[in-house]
């Protein structure tokens, strides 16, 4: 599972979680993370904290206190690759020392090299946006994406995320290797639309896929 | 056979740099947060444009259709030693140029607007847009419109358009329909209208207008530089330098090319740096446009209207006003992210030249070499110039890319 400190800055999510980052930035306090974490990790095995590089720099005491207070297990920064590339071994290796995972966040634009270089100081799962940003549609093949990460990270377990629309889409990028999927945007247009039925039945097909 | 021209010469693929970068590249951002303008590229660029604008592959297999419209304007272009210049200037190494003026538009920019045209007329498109400045992107856009089978509107910056009636003749031969921009059929172009109805016009509003103009009449826009999948396609210059540099048992120890958006540069480098060798590359700048001296390496605005995403590119701003110079293809205010990466790490270094030099430099290799090259390859050989003159006594091989021929742009010799 997967929380987003609420960002000012959400660049790199699309349209539909800007707007929750947005909602979130407003109605943010302590009080309420640590509840949603708790009950969170009743249902989760482990939980992370998403935050963009300029909160997390400028919170960086409040996080820390937030991540061990929730019990969460690491955080992912994503655009710590990207923009902030020139800082990234210092504050992976500062994530890691104070005993938490990092999680590298890389995408199709991601040069292999860098892929190779970041994931070897970083011990955690990887996690790979299809697309360049959230909630939008660039033309991908699924299959080449996934294998493309698996032959440069072999034996590492890999996460997808960005751009997954349907169970059929997480069936397939698990066919191709996938450890894992993250669904953001699907989730919340269906809660937008008050479709708590159509959110059950999702979360049921899933549940019944990896159970097959 | 269609040609004699050497077509194994002609690469099968084109290179992306991307996934070979040192760093990555930060990826374009939505200037407002309520809206997603990268989702906007769906409706204007054709999908595999798109695709290959993110894609992470590092080869893309040019469609035979494109491999034959290459080998009809021309390609493979000339790889010839300029054994005149180095005489000139006693040069103890070797010059090449790469002569892209061979096209039959005479620039580069066709290498690109052949896949884009042929890309968007398979989506069964009849009609493609986009703006030009100096005239060459709209002139090559025109022609691989047709040869595609689908009209063209060029949006052509306001002061060319008066300055280079010519350039208007070729594009309305080429069957191109060519309107001055800012104009009156788009709301960006009202808008500047208002403000001065005289109003010179810039690259920035005239992508505006274009974009705008796709985007109400469900057409296609077609990409004239900058962006990933162009510079992709631009790399067939590269390659087809590479085969050619090992016909001739060479090797390239400086590369030189000029920058506007950071096309045909990109497209002739980013090849030739696949086998990692030390070597010293020198982009070539407008001095009147010091975008890598002066600007600052940022995300900013594409278009001036702020309608396409921002890219983290080195940048003057949007509504930099540049002088009026002949290299109207190098008045752009940013240059490619991928090559602004580069000039960020040291990895290419810049250079800027003023008009002066570059009219010195046109006539020099036109004296020596006979080629009257356009004035943004002016850039490229007055730098050339230049190395050697700084690098007397080495006896390096230097290659340049000639990005164009100059025969419409002779006004920049009338006051001599
Ligand atoms: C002949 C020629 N060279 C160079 C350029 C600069 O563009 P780019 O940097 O994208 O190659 C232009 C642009 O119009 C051009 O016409």
């Amino acid at each position: 599972m997967e929380l987003g400190y609420p960002s000012r800055r959400a660049y790199y999510d699309g349209p539909r979680i800007r707007e929750t980052h947005e909602a979130g930035v407003v109605n943010f306090n302590e009080t309420s993370i640590e509840k949603l974490s708790a009950s969170l990790k009743r249902k989760a095995e482990k939980i992370y904290l998403l935050a963009y590089h300029d909160d997390f720099l400028e919170n960086r005491e409040k996080i820390y206190g937030i991540l061990k207070r929730c019990g969460f297990s690491g955080l992912i920064i994503p655009d710590l690759l990207t923009d902030f590339y020139d800082e990234n071994e210092d504050i992976i290796r500062e994530i890691q020392g104070s005993g938490y995972e990092y999680i590298p966040f890389f995408n199709p634009s991601s040069p292999d090299r860098v892929i190779r270089n970041v994931s070897k100081i970083s011990n955690s799962w990887v996690y790979y946006g299809l697309m360049p940003s959230t909630g939008i549609n660039v033309p991908y093949s699924q299959d080449a994406v996934v294998s493309r990460i698996n032959s440069i990270l072999v034996d590492r377990e890999i996460n997808f995320g960005f751009g997954i629309r349907s169970v059929d889409d997480v069936r397939k990028l698990v066919s191709y290797g996938a450890h894992g999927a993250a669904i953001g945007t699907l989730l919340i247009t269906m809660l937008e639309k008050h479709d708590i039925d159509g959110f059950r039945q999702f979360i049921n097909d899933l549940v019944v896929m990896r159970n097959a | 056979m269609i040609s004699t021209q050497n077509t194994d010469i002609i690469p099968e693929n084109w290179y992306n740099v991307v996934p070979d970068l040192p760093e990555p590249l930060p990826p374009p951002r939505d200037n407002d947060l309520h809206k997603s303008s990268i989702e906007l590229l769906n409706r204007i660029l054709p999908k595999k444009v798109i695709e290959q604008e993110f894609t992470f592959r590092k080869y893309e297999k040019i469609p035979d259709e494109v491999m034959e419209l290459y080998e009809q304007i021309g390609r493979p272009t000339p790889l010839v030693r300029a054994r005149n210049l180095e005489k000139y200037l006693d040069y103890k190494g070797k010059i090449f140029y790469k002569f892209e003026g061979a096209t039959v538009t005479g620039s580069h920019k066709i290498n690109t607007a052949i896949p884009q045209a042929y890309y968007a007329a398979s989506e069964g498109i009849q009609e493609v847009t986009t703006e030009t400045g100096a005239g060459q992107w709209g002139t090559a856009t025109a022609l691989a419109s047709s040869m595609n089978g689908m009209k063209s509107k060029v949006f052509m910056v306001n002061v060319s358009y008066r300055q280079k009636p010519l350039r208007k003749t070729v594009m309305n031969l080429y069957g191109a329909e060519v309107i001055p921009s800012p104009s009156t059929i788009t709301e960006t172009g009202r808008k500047f209208l208002s403000q001065s109805p005289d109003h010179p016009g810039s690259l920035g509003i005239a992508i505006s207008e274009a974009v705008e103009y796709a985007l109400d009449n469900d057409i296609r826009y077609l990409l004239g530089s900058v962006m990933n999948s162009v510079i992709t396609h631009q790399s067939i210059i590269g390659l087809e330098t590479q085969k050619q540099l090992e016909i001739m048992g060479e090797e390239a120890d400086v590369l030189i090319g000029c920058v506007g958006g950071g096309s045909n540069f990109g497209g002739f480098i980013f090849p030739l740096m696949r086998d990692g060798r030390e070597r010293t590359i020198i982009s070539s700048t407008a001095r009147e446009v010091p975008k890598f001296s002066k600007g600052k390496y940022r995300y900013d605005y594409v278009d001036n209207a702020g309608i396409l995403p921002s890219i983290k590119m080195y940048s003057l701003g949007s509504d930099f006003v540049p002088e009026s110079i002949y290299a109207g293809g190098l008045r752009y205010h940013g240059a490619s992210p991928s090559l602004s990466l580069l000039v960020k790490n040291g990895i290419v270094k810049s250079e800027e030249v003023g008009e002066k030099q570059v009219i010195d430099a046109l006539r020099i290799f036109a004296n020596t070499q006979g080629i009257v090259a356009a004035p943004e390859s002016g850039h490229a050989i007055a730098s050339t110039i230049e190395y050697v003159k700084s690098n007397h006594d080495e006896k390096k091989t230097i290659v340049v890319n000639v990005s164009g021929h100059g025969l419409l742009d002779m006004s920049i010799f009338a006051g001599e």
